[in-house]
């Protein structure tokens, strides 16, 4: 007969002639060894990396200037950084990101508007809208999509208006989550 | 006889069992490493749920007032032999023969950045269209779900950019579907530039059955 179960080597108890309360302690430990193992997958899969913050008021973004969006209200993170400058991952892994933006109007002539997101310094995804003809709109723009990444990338986002007049007030709500292990 | 207990196939010895405790432990701790194992690859499995992402690693050309199905050149990550990549067809296939995919739900995006190569047709369109087709159906091929997205060009610096994403169901396991995709813009006075960086991919939500535990 075995000694060991094959996936967690479980001893097999009462396998000689020795059988005392020890066989069955080792039998116990054995199988709370393998509890454990499977409690830490599953604390894996329930707590993924996540977080979701945004930029209160808004920023200013002057016209013609790709500009970073600045958070100040960081609604929940968990083993991903959330600052002001944008998400830092700690996790290697597939993440889905996503932000709203939302122009709040002033005394402005929009053309086009544009929200993306960037791992460091390039862009990943990128929605531009034009405004036709040019008016004063609030013009929402939203983004999502699957991201490779790695500890310490940046992960930060930009609103871009052409037009008249401005700076303008960008909001933006930022969400990231981890889908998938590397 | 021996007494079921819970859902797992665990069971204890009754009375006229206990000559064979040693047979029965070593069955026990076979059966729990078995349950737990099972846990355990199911729970592996949802953490590395088949997942792939293209990108187009050189600028691709959208002829003048035309289309192109070929954008994406790369695969940037890809984790499961469900889904591979048909490069010369620009193509993700979805399950084969020795690697069936998983039936249940799916999401599919992406996302194309065009700028026109030289003049611009004021307020012409830039469009990026995705299609998840299934090859297997009675009539031949059909569309299962697709999304679109169009934005327009004003002159204002070009970086035109398109986004989309959907999800749909797979009911069963298989093979032979597919991910399309097309870039089209009607600026006719020049060729359009798809920006190398676009993205296209896919990711495998998990079943669509809720299976309840009594």
């Amino acid at each position: 007969m075995p000694g060991l179960t094959p996936n967690f080597s479980i001893p097999y108890p009462c396998a000689g002639e020795t059988i005392d309360p020890t066989v069955f302690q080792d039998f116990a430990d054995a199988v709370e060894a393998a509890l454990t193992t499977v409690d830490a997958a599953n604390v894996d899969v329930l707590q993924r990396p996540r977080a979701a913050m945004n930029n209160g008021a808004g920023t200013s973004v002057a016209v013609n200037v790709a500009t970073a969006m600045v958070f100040s209200t960081f609604e929940f993170s968990s083993d991903v950084t959330a600052a002001a400058g944008g998400f830092t991952i700690t996790e290697s892994g597939i993440y889905m990101l996503g932000a709203q933006f939302r122009m709040t109007t002033s005394a402005t002539t929009i053309t086009s508007a544009a929200g993306q997101a960037l791992k460091g310094a390039t862009v990943q995804y990128r929605r531009k809208i034009v405004d036709n003809p040019a008016s004063n709109p609030a013009l929402d723009i939203n983004i999502m999509g699957l991201i490779t990444a790695s500890p310490a990338d940046v992960i930060s986002f930009q609103y871009h208006w052409t037009g008249t007049g401005g700076p303008e007030d960008i909001t933006c709500r930022a969400t990231i989550a981890k889908l998938v292990n590397l | 006889m021996p007494q079921n207990i819970g859902n797992h196939g665990l069971y204890c010895p009754q009375f006229d069992d206990y000559a064979a405790v040693a047979l029965y432990m070593q069955d026990l701790g076979t059966r729990i490493d078995e349950q737990l194992a099972a846990q355990l690859s199911a729970l592996a499995g949802f953490l590395t749920r088949p997942t792939m992402i293209l990108t187009n690693a050189v600028n691709k050309t959208i002829p003048a007032g035309s289309f192109n199905e070929t954008i994406f050149d790369t695969v940037v990550f890809d984790n499961s032999a469900v889904l591979t990549f048909d490069a010369t067809a620009s193509v993700i296939e979805v399950g084969s023969l020795t690697d069936p995919y998983p039936a249940g739900a799916w999401t599919v995006g992406g996302c194309t950045r065009m700028t026109a190569a030289g003049a611009v047709d004021v307020f012409s369109s830039r469009r990026f269209s995705i299609s998840v087709i299934d090859n297997n159906l009675p009539a031949g091929s059909g569309i299962i779900t697709s999304s679109s997205d169009e934005t327009f060009d004003n002159n204002t610096g070009g970086n035109e950019a398109q986004l989309v994403h959907t999800s749909f169901v797979l009911a069963e396991s298989g093979s032979n579907t597919e991910i399309r995709h097309i870039a089209s813009s009607d600026n006719v006075a020049s060729a359009t530039t798809v920006l190398a960086g676009s993205f296209l991919w896919v990711t495998f939500n998990g079943p669509a059955d809720i299976i309840e535990v009594a």
